[in-house]
């Protein structure tokens, strides 16, 4: 059996001339050490300071908001921007929503419910989410599957439709739109006015769109998108995070949001008014 | 200097070898502490940072209790008062203990609310992944391609159906009486789209059928306009399509669900229903 020689000199680290100190070496370890321990609990307590805030007092907050930005940012790139985009613009071919419009389906824009979204997601499996309600589809022979819905004729499709194109100003025929105006607000049938309200504002509650603006979730607003749509049916969903992203980033991604969709503070002018 | 840094072999310096096993040791005891006060299921004293409150281990979210505040006093968060906080806290720590003691008492067993919320929610669970997906265009498009057939106008046909005439010198209003439920039923049969509208789908606008005979009497059709379906566009039958593909992932995966949840079981059938059961 052949013996593996000894070498006859200590082993070096580093190249010859180079090497540090005993010393040094601790010492730049332990430095390391207290860093990172440092770093690990600057972290922790933000994190805890960023929970234990109120969702809507955070923006504003010079010491929690950059944080939770940061970090919302990160999750927002790896998590949500594969359906609404790097800045979160959406994409209305596929009913994803603007998130930086400042128009809210869901509520109002507080940071709070912006979480509850992200937390519990919209139309998933989990019934603190939002979904109470879909957009019948009024061609179908059982316009929602939940509750019983009796479906339109395909004239009062067309009616309701030009009702809807009077109330974004739109060019219309106003003895079609009339006859729209009364299948809307009719009682027993269609029933849009019980989600869309009396003056189709909309119901931020149960995430039914105001029909008066020119925000559209789905479509270009044209008569041929408005009509898909009450043809059709739409019942978009958001996946629940809840479980699957830890608390503090949940919170993050929803201030990152709140971010997005926030007014660009006015200009300064040092000119005087004129 | 061309020194060595870790000593000559065989030499060993025992105050500072004890001082690394030291710091290792407490290094490792730090990590091992955090993990087992942290980890979930892990029994703890302390709250963490994103809940209000853990009841026996299950966690009250901060979230949740700020909505349900909310909810319940109809004022923001910041404007309620502590005693309402308070009474609030009380309450979902109480909901806590009843759902677990629920869940003691095995209600899914016994109560049928209980177990329709559970089936409920589990049908939603199996899909859940599929309702929040989003199809890629090559696969809408071969959906497209494999269903054609499917994707069409809706055609519409606008049609005067003549059954009644009024007899001469009868009496209007006793007429009417007796006419009405034949017009109410011949008017249900025309937007039902049954047996008239296959008498009268291929006829052009102007045109009208044979004299059809029904239960309720003899029925001529008028048709007015008569719109056929027209083949749509991938482009244009896009959000049908894409709810048909979810439609039928849906119903795959609830199928492949029950599928594994059968084999895994032991189903025993009575004899009487054994033979022919075939789920």
């Amino acid at each position: 059996m052949h013996m593996r020689e000894r070498p006859s000199s200590p082993p070096t680290a580093g190249l010859p001339g180079r090497a540090l100190p005993r010393g040094a070496l601790l010492a730049i370890t332990a430095l390391l050490l207290l860093l990172a321990g440092l770093w690990w609990r600057h972290e922790a307590g933000q994190r805890t300071r960023l929970l234990r805030a109120l969702p809507d007092a955070i923006p504003g907050d010079p010491t929690l908001e950059p944080w939770a930005l940061a970090r919302g940012g990160r999750a927002w790139e790896r998590h949500c921007s594969n359906c609404h985009g790097p800045a979160g613009k959406g994409d209305r071919a596929r009913g994803v929503p603007d998130l930086s419009d400042g128009d809210w389906l869901y509520g109002t824009g507080r940071v709070l419910e912006i979480e509850r979204v992200v937390l519990y997601g919209i139309r998933t499996a989990n019934s603190k989410g939002w979904r109470l309600s879909v957009m019948p589809g009024y061609a179908r022979r059982e316009p929602d599957p939940q509750y019983h819905l009796e479906p339109l004729r395909p004239g009062e499709i067309d009616e309701v439709t030009e009702y809807l194109m009077k109330l974004q100003g739109q060019p219309y025929d106003e003895a079609v739109a009339a006859r729209g105006l009364l299948v809307y607000k009719n009682q027993s049938r269609g029933l849009c006015w019980d989600c869309h309200g009396e003056n189709a504002h909309g119901n931020p509650a149960i995430g039914a769109p105001r029909l008066t603006d020119s925000t559209w979730l789905y479509g270009d607003g044209s008569r041929a998108a408005i009509r898909q749509s009450i043809a059709g049916g739409r019942a978009g969903s958001c996946p629940a995070w809840i479980g699957r992203l830890d608390a503090a980033t949940i919170r993050s991604l929803a201030v990152w949001v709140h971010h997005l969709s926030a007014p660009a503070p006015a200009p300064t002018t040092t000119s005087p008014a004129p | 200097m061309n020194g060595p840094i870790l000593g000559k072999p065989g030499e060993v310096n025992f105050p500072r070898a004890m001082l690394l096993y030291a710091l290792g040791a407490l290094l490792g005891l730090g990590i091992a502490g955090y993990g087992l006060f942290t980890a979930q299921g892990t029994v703890t004293r302390g709250v963490p940072a994103e809940d209000v409150a853990l009841v026996n281990q299950r966690p009250v979210l901060r979230s949740d209790f700020i909505t349900q505040l909310e909810s319940e006093t109809g004022v923001k968060f910041e404007q309620a008062s502590r005693a309402d906080r308070l009474r609030v806290l009380t309450e979902m720590v109480n909901e806590e203990l009843l759902v677990q003691r629920g869940l003691e008492l095995d209600f899914a067993e016994t109560d049928q609310d209980t177990r329709n919320a559970l089936v409920a929610i589990v049908n939603q669970q199996m899909v859940a992944d599929v309702a929040i997906s989003t199809p890629t265009e090559q696969q809408l498009r071969e959906w497209y391609d494999a269903h054609r057939p499917d994707y069409s106008t809706e055609p519409t046909m606008t049609a005067c159906d003549l059954v009644l005439a009024s007899p001469k010198g009868a009496d209007a209003q006793a007429f009417a009486a007796q006419a009405l439920p034949r017009a109410q039923a011949a008017a249900s049969a025309l937007r039902a789209g049954e047996r008239l509208f296959a008498f009268a789908q291929g006829l052009k606008a102007g045109a009208t059928t044979d004299a059809v005979s029904l239960p309720d009497g003899v029925h001529v059709v008028l048709v007015q306009k008569n719109v056929p379906p027209v083949p749509m566009s991938f482009e244009v039958a896009r959000d049908k399509v894409a709810g048909d593909y979810k439609a039928d992932r849906e119903a795959r995966i609830t199928a492949a669900t029950m599928r594994f949840l059968r084999e895994r079981s032991r189903i025993v059938v009575a004899d009487d229903y054994s033979a022919d059961y075939k789920p």
